[in-house]
């Protein structure tokens, strides 16, 4: 038997940010393999365009807990920065719609996608690399 | 060696907890980029099951209200031992009783997207494909 998740004293319920970070590294991880070039189907680019979605609207309603991001770096963790966070993940779940949509993103928009998946990314505690899930160059 | 899914894999989530269980469909879903099959109860996957449909991966959360995951796994390793069973939960008396009746992984809440990740690579995931040539 294998045993993963939260270690038996840290065990607990989920609560909705736990599941709304979780999909914000899912959203990141979409994003970076669109930006590969890894297959996406059908039921893939469903999957984007629901997890896009739900990111969107939880990120209104978790935009004040954006300071749980990396506390690592020494910046200013203030309502300014919040804002602009949640700004940035609300537009990387318009992007991640539009591409899962069928909309092609070339030059400026793929740029403009690959640096707002940097500057998120960057901030979130645990980090997930592509490099780690292999099997999504498959479909 | 070549990366393959397996062909024409299902996977079901038992879960009455709706965030968690859209959340596991969702990451499943594009992981291997086929449906995900969605159940809020036992009753309604074991009618499945006995309708002579096959699961190869079963997310079973083992507190569900009526029927227990429990019982779920229980019925299911006996009845159809090849399934690969998950039992979640968020209590950690749960693990020795799960394992127990036949869960083959404890997924321990709060869990992480690498957790869900490590399940698909482990069971999902067909290493014995033949290499490229």
């Amino acid at each position: 038997m294998i045993r993963c998740g939260a270690p038996a004293q840290e065990m607990r319920a989920m609560a909705d940010e736990d599941i709304f970070f979780m999909r914000l590294q899912m959203l990141v991880i979409m994003a970076k393999g669109y930006l590969k070039g890894y297959p996406v189907g059908e039921r893939r680019r469903a999957a984007i365009r629901e997890n896009a979605r739900l990111v969107f609207y939880q990120s209104l309603r978790h935009s004040d807990r954006f300071v749980a991001v990396n506390t690592d770096k020494n910046e200013k963790y203030d309502d300014q920065f919040c804002h602009f966070f949640c700004q940035r993940v609300q537009l990387l779940a318009v992007m991640a719609t539009s591409f899962a949509s069928g909309h092609r993103l070339e030059n400026f928009r793929r740029q403009a996608l690959a640096d707002n998946v940097d500057h998120i990314s960057g901030y979130l505690t645990e980090q997930l690399h592509l490099s780690d899930v292999p099997f999504l160059r498959v479909a | 060696m070549r990366i393959a899914i397996i062909d024409n894999v299902q996977i079901a989530v038992v879960d009455h907890d709706r965030l968690t269980r859209e959340f596991i469909v969702n990451v499943m879903m594009y992981c291997v980029n086929r449906d995900v099959l969605v159940f809020e109860n036992a009753v309604d996957i074991e009618a499945y099951l006995h309708s002579g449909k096959e699961v190869h991966l079963v997310f079973t959360e083992v507190h569900l209200p009526g029927k227990s995951g429990f019982e779920l796994l229980r019925q299911i390793k006996q009845k159809h031992p090849k399934v690969c069973l998950i039992a979640m939960s968020a209590n950690a008396a749960d693990e020795i009783p799960a394992t127990e009746l036949g869960a083959d992984v404890f997924l321990a809440r709060p869990f992480a997207l690498q957790d869900l990740f490590d399940i698909v690579e482990q069971f999902v995931v067909d290493n014995s494909a033949s290499p490229v040539a």
